[in-house]
């Protein structure tokens, strides 16, 4: 029981990169350090997928992806009634001023830039979840 | 011809009734006195009477002289005929020699007489001849000639004053002088008249107008001839029309060369072949006056008062010849060109010389030797300015290129920095071992630095137009060293700022890219300070009057060559062992798109000096 508990508790994340040591690497710190349990994705398509598919609590973004744009991800995500209340981290490469506004614009809760800090990631991440609940 | 056989006819018939009268005469003489001695002799015995005889021997011996000699024979005859055969005288000796001795005395007297006549007519004869010498000169002279009394009649007249006049000469010689003047005496004649009735003698020149109102001028010699208690005038008289038409010629020729002398615009004048001037025209003349004919013609014209080094006049130059020389530093440092002619004047040889100014031709060449040259220069200075730009252009260009490259690269780097900056968290928080928490430090240290070139890379390349906005010039450097403060925090360094800003002055310009600027120059300066210790000065000088807000930055730090100098603004260049070469390249950008200037000085081991101009008010 108490691990069924445990197990609600226990939020989802969507990673989203098309870069696959990044995606090993955060997603184990996610796991081991935020106790998330983490599903990964490599493009665009897969990443709508996988929210279709689990339902995550949080989306960390990369706007560089195959096949289908961060952006367009993140605009057909809040498009759809069901999941648009999920939070969207954009974490890209991307530093442009105007590339912040467009993720702001789009509906990206928070606009992170590669190499990003773990810490405050793992901080935002948290305050996320908390505000959602 | 006619007339003078009429005069002829006249003589010979006078001369013949003269003849008569002294035969009848002589007849008469020879009558009484034959008579007488005849009656005398027979009757009284006395020969007184025989001596009467001489008077017709002397008057026929007189008046035809040989032919007289026949009378004589006739006295004679006569003489003894009475003498032995009428009075038949006897024979005495004494009276014999005594009456034939008249015999010969007749013939004596006769032949003395005879020769005193001729002698005489001779005399008569040559008188006589000369005067007709002198008449035949007279009629025939080309020249006119009249003999007029004290009224001014004419009393003779020669055919070519006839001619002269077109009266005939008859006409004439009922005319006085006062009829063939014409009306219009011009004052000299009267004077000239005055003098020659003063003087008896004298020469004027005269108008007469012919029967055919032909006007003749005239030049009359006149002379007093005094015969008889009258005074008699001669005057020849010479048609001068040619003459006067000649000297009216003459004087339009010369008229017409003076004029044309006088009318030329340009300087002329003659001189001599020692250079001495005969003739000045009316240019010279009003620049020197006359009075310099006579010197030589550099001590009036060269401003150095010596002769030109090519003078023609130093060679002999021949009549009719022309030589053009170019004479500078003439009447004041004009440049002329001066045609030098050999002519004759007043019978010398002399030389004719024309001026023509040419300064404004030499000083137009000049001109526009310079013009030339300037227009070079200027060609070159635009050559330099394309070659500028296109450096430039070219410069862009390649930034351009640099900038997508970069962006693409930075993007491309972020993603391996994130999985190495992921990754050494993760072994940080495995990591009991501090040796190796020390290196992940590093690690996560040159992955910052890392981000921070690419950053600037992209900074770089995206620089774009300012956006304007009002910042208060005390909030530039706060605004900008807050982000430096960190990474400088155990630097041991005397940060000085002196600002004449008040708290409401600001500046019209793009906040983020004064951040850029500031922070990358202060940035600079604390990296070239030497063992992190040091001082930065930063002096602002805010002055509204002249629109100028100017910014030095002085680091006390390591200082450059000389050499970098001109090179620290290009992009990539970097002295640092590790630095992108972008940074003073993005202020330089910065300030050129805010319309200002950047400076930089620098002394090796002594410090550098950035000094930064930036209008308060950028028109836009």
């Amino acid at each position: 029981m108490q691990k069924t508990a445990e197990l609600v508790i226990t939020k989802k994340i969507l990673l989203v990169d098309d870069d696959q040591y990044v995606v090993q690497t955060l997603k184990q710190i996610l796991n081991k350090f935020g106790g998330y349990q983490v599903n990964t994705a490599s493009d665009g398509k897969q990443a709508l997928q996988e929210v279709e598919r689990c339902s995550p609590d949080l989306i960390i973004l990369d706007l560089n992806l195959p096949k289908l744009s961060g952006e367009e991800v993140c605009k057909e995500i809040k498009r759809n009634e069901k999941n648009k209340n999920i939070p969207i981290i954009m974490l890209t490469g991307k530093v442009r001023e105007v590339d912040r506004i467009v993720g702001r614009v789009i509906g990206g809760d928070y606009y992170l830039t590669k190499p990003c800090d773990i810490p405050e990631l793992l901080k935002i991440v948290q305050n996320v979840l908390a505000v959602k609940n | 011809m006619k007339k003078d056989l009429r005069i002829m006819e006249t003589k010979g018939q006078k001369e013949n009734k003269a003849e008569i009268y002294k035969g009848i005469v002589l007849v008469a003489f020879l009558a009484i006195i034959l008579f007488f001695i005849y009656y005398f002799h027979l009757r009284l015995g006395t020969h007184f009477f025989t001596h009467f005889l001489y008077i017709p021997i002397i008057l026929a011996s007189f008046w035809w002289r040989r032919k007289g000699l026949f009378l004589t024979y006739f006295t004679a005859a006569s003489y003894i005929f009475i003498h032995y055969f009428l009075a038949q005288i006897p024979y005495d000796k004494n009276a014999l020699f005594e009456d034939f001795g008249r015999v010969p005395m007749y013939f004596i007297v006769s032949l003395i007489v005879i020769r005193l006549s001729e002698r005489m007519q001779e005399e008569i004869k040559q008188r006589v001849d000369k005067e007709e010498q002198y008449q035949a000169v007279i009629k025939t002279s080309r020249d006119g000639f009249c003999l007029l009394d004290e009224q001014g009649k004419f009393l003779d007249v020669n055919d070519a004053f006839c001619c002269l006049s077109g009266y005939e000469h008859d006409e004439l010689l009922s005319m006085g002088i006062k009829d063939l003047k014409d009306k219009k005496i011009i004052p000299e004649d009267r004077r000239a008249i005055r003098k020659i009735i003063r003087d008896g003698y004298g020469r004027l020149q005269a108008i007469l107008r012919s029967k055919d109102s032909r006007i003749v001028p005239v030049e009359v010699i006149v002379n007093s001839l005094k015969t008889k208690g009258k005074v008699h005038y001669f005057a020849f008289v010479f048609d001068i029309t040619e003459r006067k038409n000649m000297e009216e010629a003459l004087v339009r020729s010369n008229n017409f060369n003076k004029m044309l002398l006088d009318s030329l615009p340009f300087m002329l004048d003659i001189v001599d072949e020692e250079g001495n001037l005969l003739y000045i025209n009316h240019v010279l003349e009003n620049i020197f006056g006359k009075e310099v004919l006579g010197k030589k013609c550099w001590e009036i014209y060269n401003d150095d008062k010596k002769q030109c080094s090519v003078c023609p006049l130093k060679h002999n130059l021949e009549i009719g010849k022309t030589k053009i020389i170019e004479a500078g530093m003439i009447l004041g440092n004009k440049t002329f060109e001066v045609f030098h002619v050999g002519i004759i004047y007043n019978e010398k040889k002399a030389v004719l010389k024309v001026f023509i100014d040419i300064t404004a031709q030499k000083k137009a060449q000049e001109v526009l030797a310079r013009s030339k040259e300037w227009l070079q220069e200027a060609v070159n200075l635009k050559v330099a300015e394309l070659k500028e730009s296109e450096k430039k252009l070219n410069d862009a260009k390649r930034l351009s290129d640099i900038g997508t490259l970069s962006a693409t690269i930075a993007h491309e780097l972020r993603n391996p920095l994130g999985v190495i900056k992921n990754v050494a968290y993760l072994i940080n928080k495995k990591n009991k071992d501090p040796a190796i928490e020390k290196h992940i430090i590093v690690i996560e240290k040159e992955i910052m630095e890392s981000d921070q070139i690419i950053e600037n890379l992209l900074t770089y390349s995206r620089i774009s137009e300012p956006k304007y906005e009002k910042i208060f010039c005390l909030d530039i450097f706060s605004e900008s060293f807050s982000g430096l403060r960190h990474k400088y925090a155990d630097w041991d360094v005397r940060l000085e700022t002196n600002t004449n800003c008040g708290s409401k002055d600001f500046i019209m310009a793009d906040r983020i890219q004064m951040q850029m600027l500031y922070s990358n120059i202060i940035d600079n300066a604390y990296q070239a300070l030497v063992d992190k210790r040091g001082t930065i000065t930063i002096i602002e000088d805010y002055d509204n009057k002249e629109n100028r807000f100017s910014v030095t930055f002085k680091d006390t730090g390591v200082g450059m060559d000389e050499s970098d100098m001109d090179r620290v603004f290009t992009p990539f260049f970097s002295k640092k062992a590790r630095g992108t070469g972008l940074g003073l390249a993005l202020c330089k950008q910065i300030v050129e798109l805010h319309s200002g200037t950047i400076s930089i000085k620098s002394k090796k081991n002594e410090g550098t000096e950035v000094l930064i101009n930036l209008p308060i008010y950028t028109q836009i």
